[in-house]
């Protein structure tokens, strides 16, 4: 395949190997023999990309399909960027180096609201126009989904359709529905009412918003006939009928994860109250121990990856979790192939795993309590006790760690001045639990990172309608942790709070916020979550240009009875279930977790999962 | 120094394993590979060639010898590093199995699950000793394709030759020398596509195509462009009593049965 860009431009830019494809497992299609072609876009840099199981999924559940063919795309960085616009040379897909404003669909995942100025800009590059008004019947359809999809109002006007759910549910129909549509002779604006038959498919053309002199949504209604009030997104049942594809794309160049990745299962049963994935990925829904080790033992003899990951929102959290972890390190360890094991809990099991599958080489242990105190913790039904933390230091300690890492957050609804001295005093025990050891079983001095991130109202969690912590308010409360800390084994980071604000922003904006994007991107925003990159200065001024103010969205505080921008979708859970929830965290109660007792959030809509266990 | 069983003056007869707290060292195969790194892949570095062969050595279920410790990784060593954009079909790697199979078996089957652009041209067991692949390099045998340079002559490249000395202008990471690259050039040839280059390479002397046709360039009196010209590497090759081998020619093996 020839490289859409000409070698003399591909060497005078940063890591080439991003733009030209030839991964081990990579799809190879004749595209005149194909009916359907999909551009599945990744709105940041290929390593980011490429580390997404959901890219990998989808890819070949699209291509199984003989009519279709599934290339990727993914962000170039700045310097190709340049070169681009400089010689002409529109946005191309990896397989077949070919422009894809000739493809059927271009779809976006998007996983981070601050990468929606790199879709806008994905867009111009391709030659696309970004309102999807502007665009005819010889452009591709403009589809979104992912989890920033449930409130996709702040691209409504660049997106012809999303998806919203989990992609194996309906894009064969959909697909079928296109073809079919193509051969009839069908127009677009055709097949997008024809999309109108789906629960979870959303055309936010054909519903109109009105506002109160205020700002907040006066009416939301649907424009067409046919078009639902409320949509509800897909949800696969059974996890192991499920298509899971047996091969892996391998990288030739690194990437930010490298490795076989297995999904254990879907959904979160704890439900912490400012996890936005605890609540629009329920029902929990697992794979059985033999489909997981099926697919390991498959995935590993196609990649040649000598690194299986465990991936889910919890895994400790996992039924069989023990019966897993040793089939597998009986299946890999002839095979010099290794276990990570993300988010995992610390007790005596995992830590007697942790010591059989990293031998002598003890990397750091995290933790999250995200809350410095046990009221806050309450309040955000974090079921995790200090108690439960200091031993699990102190088992860890006696295990022969010395680095732990801590994560909080800041600007937790009912946050008091206790709770974020909390975080400090809190980091100084487990500080003090190492020194509680006797001298000889302390190898060398302990390490405590404890870092806080900025608490960000998500929607779909009982802290949608509060107001975020203003700049002010977080400097001063990271401020406060630093002068509370007095000890030399502790260290203190806190995270940028100019991003953290303006992700307050998107998350909960409405279409209004179009355009900001489009002005933030007009003046030359993209990559935000890159450090180097982001330019905050740029994006206060698309606030001011366009006469949008961003403390309306971030730092308000909702009533229950005001209509929010996503409220014509439904992730299952009900708004009544957030609202209980949302009262119970200001009466500092917690929630038992979906194995405990069911709290009746909505999720069983669905019909299977752990609501049925 | 590659052997196969261990270090020079280190006996094995010496060490007597029944006894408590001994294991047998494992006896290890190496195998001596040539490879392409065609257009599809001339992007790729040093380090990403390794890693996309650990992972295909493992796809193929190839008997591998492991590092020991606590981390243990495959045993391959790789001869000199490409540039980034360069193509080649003439990489070489010595591979340490832990068994002894059929060098071809070795080829038939990485060459089933390499990514388009690597193709293994030869295997061969080390049955003589020699240097690593890496050690054993004293040339290099290059293509440079020019548009700029199809109208020069085998006059022109004489001319250049027999200048005294030809000097350049090499930048290191902290500063700038002057150095005459005349006794690392082999031989120049004019050919159709632009020039073939014989230059020394390896741990000793090592001499890029790039300074030489820049210098080229600057001789004729032609603008360079760094990024208009491409270079292919034919062969990477070894001094066998005084004559130039290609590294896998004269070293073992290419069948059991031999």
């Amino acid at each position: 395949m020839k490289n859409c860009i000409p070698d003399e431009l591909l060497l005078q830019v940063e890591k080439p190997a991003r733009y030209t494809g030839n991964e081990v497992n990579m799809v190879i299609k004749d595209p005149e023999k194909i009916d359907i072609r999909f551009a599945f876009c990744f709105p940041d840099v290929y390593e980011v990309g490429m580390s997404h199981l959901g890219l990998q999924i989808l890819y070949y559940f699209l291509n199984r399909r003989e009519d279709t063919y599934c290339e990727r795309v993914f962000a170039p960085w700045v310097d190709l960027e340049q070169k681009m616009r400089e010689n002409q040379i529109s946005l191309f897909s990896i397989e077949t180096q070919q422009p894809i404003k000739q493809f059927d669909f271009v779809g976006f995942t998007l996983q981070y609201e601050m990468c929606y100025t790199n879709v806008l800009n994905m867009l111009d590059l391709a030659g696309i126009p970004l309102f999807a008004e502007q665009r005819t019947e010889n452009d591709p359809l403009i589809v979104c989904g992912g989890s920033c999809a449930y409130n996709p109002e702040p691209l409504a006007e660049f997106v012809d359709f999303f998806y919203l759910g989990e992609g194996e549910v309906l894009y064969d129909e959909i697909l079928d529905l296109y073809r079919q549509n193509k051969k009839e002779g069908g127009t677009k604006q055709q097949f997008l009412e024809k999309l109108l038959q789906f629960d979870s498919i959303y055309v936010p053309k054909y519903y109109d918003v009105s506002y109160k002199e205020n700002g907040e949504i006066a009416s939301f209604t649907p424009n067409h006939k046919n078009a639902r009030k409320i949509l509800k997104k897909a949800v696969v049942t059974d996890m192991d009928s499920v298509y899971y594809p047996e091969k892996q794309l391998v990288p030739l160049i690194d990437v930010v994860h490298d490795r076989v990745t297995l999904e254990l299962f879907r959904g979160c049963i704890r439900g912490c109250r400012f996890c936005q994935a605890g609540f629009v990925y329920r029902p929990v829904r697992e794979k059985k121990v033999d489909t997981l080790l099926k697919q390991a033992k498959e995935l590993v003899k196609t990649s040649g990856h000598e690194e299986i990951s465990l991936i889910s929102l919890s895994t400790s959290d996992f039924t069989c979790f023990p019966e897993l972890a040793n089939g597998l390190l009986e299946e890999f360890a002839k095979q010099e192939v290794s276990l990570s094991l993300p988010s995992l809990r610390i007790d005596a099991f995992s830590l007697e795993l942790m010591e059989k599958i990293q031998e002598v080489r003890k990397s750091s242990l995290t933790f999250a309590p995200e809350a410095g105190t046990q009221r806050l913790r309450n309040v955000i039904n974090k079921n995790l006790t200090e108690e439960e933390i200091l031993q699990g230091c102190a088992l860890a300690f006696s295990g022969g760690w010395t680095r732990v890492k801590l994560y909080f957050m800041i600007g937790l609804p009912t946050e008091t001045e206790q709770d974020v001295k909390g975080i400090a005093e809190l980091s100084e025990k487990i500080v003090e639990k190492y020194y509680e050891m006797p001298k000889e079983k302390r190898p060398r001095p302990v390490q405590v990172v404890a870092s806080s991130s900025c608490f960000v109202p998500k929607p779909f969690t009982p802290f949608q309608w509060d107001a975020q912590n203003t700049f002010d308010e977080f400097l001063e409360k990271a401020k406060m942790v630093k002068k509370q800390i007095t000890k030399k084994q502790l260290k203190y980071q806190y995270h940028d709070v100019k991003l953290s604000f303006l992700e307050g922003v998107v998350a909960r904006g409405d279409r209004k916020i179009a355009k900001v994007l489009y002005r933030a991107w007009q003046l030359g925003c993209k990559f935000d979550a890159w450090n180097d990159l982001f330019q905050y200065d740029k994006w206060m001024q698309a606030f001011e240009d366009t006469g949008v103010d961003p403390a309306f969205y971030a730092n308000r505080k909702r009533n229950y009875d005001e209509i929010l921008p996503w409220d014509h979708i439904s992730v299952g859970v009900s708004k009544q279930f957030l609202m209980a929830e949302r009262e119970k965290a200001a009466r500092e109660e917690v929630t038992p977790n979906c194995r405990q007792k069911c709290s009746h959030c909505g999720a069983k809509c669905f019909g299977g999962g752990v609501c049925y266990e | 120094m590659v052997q196969n069983v261990l270090g020079e003056g280190f006996a094995m007869s010496e060490i007597d394993y029944s006894q408590k707290g001994f294991t047998k060292p494992k006896e290890h195969f190496i195998y001596r590979i040539k490879f392409t790194k065609g257009e599809e892949v001339k992007f790729i570095g040093h380090l990403d060639v390794m890693r996309l062969f650990q992972r295909a050595i493992k796809r193929a279920n190839l008997p591998v010898a492991y590092s020991q410790g606590f981390n243990p990784h495959q045993l391959l060593s790789f001869a000199n590093p490409l540039t980034l954009g360069t193509t080649s079909e003439g990489e070489y790697g010595d591979f340490e199995m832990a068994e002894k199979i059929e060098p071809t078996f070795i080829m038939t089957e990485l060459n089933k699950t390499l990514p388009k652009g690597i193709k293994v041209l030869d295997s061969v067991l080390i049955t003589q000793k020699t240097d690593s692949a890496m050690a054993s390099i004293d040339g290099a045998k290059y293509i440079v394709f020019s548009k700029e340079l199809k109208d020069s002559s085998q006059e022109d490249i004489k001319r250049y030759l027999s200048q005294k000395e030809i000097l350049v202008l090499k930048k290191t990471k902290k500063n700038e020398k002057i150095t005459d690259i005349k006794p690392d050039i082999f031989e120049i040839k004019k050919i159709p596509e632009g020039l073939s280059f014989y230059l020394a390479a390896g741990s000793r002397r090592n001499l890029k195509p790039e300074p030489v046709i820049q210098s080229f360039y600057n001789f004729l009196g032609l603008h360079f462009e760094k990024y208009c010209v491409r270079y292919h590497r034919l062969d990477l090759m070894r001094t066998e009593q005084g004559k130039l081998v290609g590294l896998s020619e004269g070293i073992g093996i290419r069948s059991l049965k031999e």
